[in-house]
């Protein structure tokens, strides 16, 4: 019994480290911003999403976004801002630019180079 | 045959030179120059709710009580208030209300306004990443230059006063 109440004061000790966000909206709104939240990367954190970081800065841009969806605004705007503000990483899906296109079918595009120099030296050879 | 292999090589390059662009943005962080960026339109209050004139302010400095760099920086900007006829802003981040003030009243406040950002937002709508960060404003208050980290004497003299 005794070993459970210092447990239990150990959880409470700690309890400060969980910090619940202000400014929470309704609820479907505030999923709306979760979803949002899960898609934008924590840019001072280690592969960590808005949603799970626990950074200022991700607390803050927590705050924002929920700001932003109170204004009205629609998620490709709030994403278009952050990319503005932070660079296209942020956003963790890749927007269709045409440097992601290309990196994107690079691996195609050096595999087929492949396939006719392979093609090319066994021609020669017979 | 030959074709392909400069073909290979100039997308090499290309490929090489995008990743190359990226790794520049992030660098360019530390200190960059601004071609006159607006500040945002969101209101900036004092300790009293206030809401705080921005103009003719020339330098925005974020900070907070808790930032070890802040404190190592914060001469800077006492030098800066002594010597130059500038005035400054200064932007608590995200930072408990009453720590600041102690802080300021430990350290010196050399900010002609304190602006208590307790959420966080406006330094994300100006792209901040951490503390300390300082903005350069030009003489109609758009930004002209950033410089994320603690200043040094160095930046002082070679990019911030040679711009205000």
């Amino acid at each position: 019994m005794r070993i459970f109440a210092i447990i239990c004061l150990l959880f409470a000790a700690s309890a400060h480290g969980f910090i619940l966000d202000e400014g929470r909206l309704s609820d479907a709104k505030e999923a709306h911003a979760q979803r949002i939240f899960s898609q934008l990367r924590c840019v001072v954190c280690q592969g960590q999403s808005v949603k799970d970081s626990q950074a200022d800065l991700a607390i803050a841009m927590r705050a924002l976004v929920r700001e932003k969806l109170q204004e009205g605004k629609s998620e490709a705007e709030i994403f278009g801002e952050m990319r503005a503000l932070y660079g296209p990483d942020v956003v963790l899906t890749p927007d269709s630019s045409a440097q992601n296109i290309l990196l994107w079918y690079a691996p195609l595009f050096f595999a087929i180079i492949g396939v006719v120099v392979i093609r090319q030296y066994y021609k020669k050879r017979k | 045959m030959r074709y392909v292999v400069i073909v290979s090589f100039a997308a090499c390059i290309v490929m090489l030179s995008i990743a190359v662009n990226q790794l520049q943005v992030k660098n360019d962080l530390m200190g960059k120059v601004v071609n006159k960026e607006a500040l945002p339109a969101a209101p900036l209050y004092d300790y009293d709710g206030n809401a705080i004139d921005l103009k003719g302010v020339r330098i925005i400095n974020f900070f907070a009580s808790w930032c070890t760099p802040c404190a190592a920086e914060h001469p800077y900007f006492m030098q800066l208030k002594e010597q130059h006829n500038i005035r400054m802003l200064g932007v608590a981040w995200r930072d408990d209300a009453q720590k600041t003030q102690k802080w300021l009243k430990r350290l010196g406040n050399p900010f002609d306004a304190v602006a208590y950002d307790l959420g966080g937002t406006y330094g994300v709508m100006l792209g901040i990443r951490g503390l300390p960060e300082t903005f350069v404003l030009d003489e109609e208050g758009r930004v002209i230059y950033r410089f994320a980290g603690a200043l040094n004497q160095a930046i002082l003299d070679e990019e911030i006063l040679p711009r205000l």
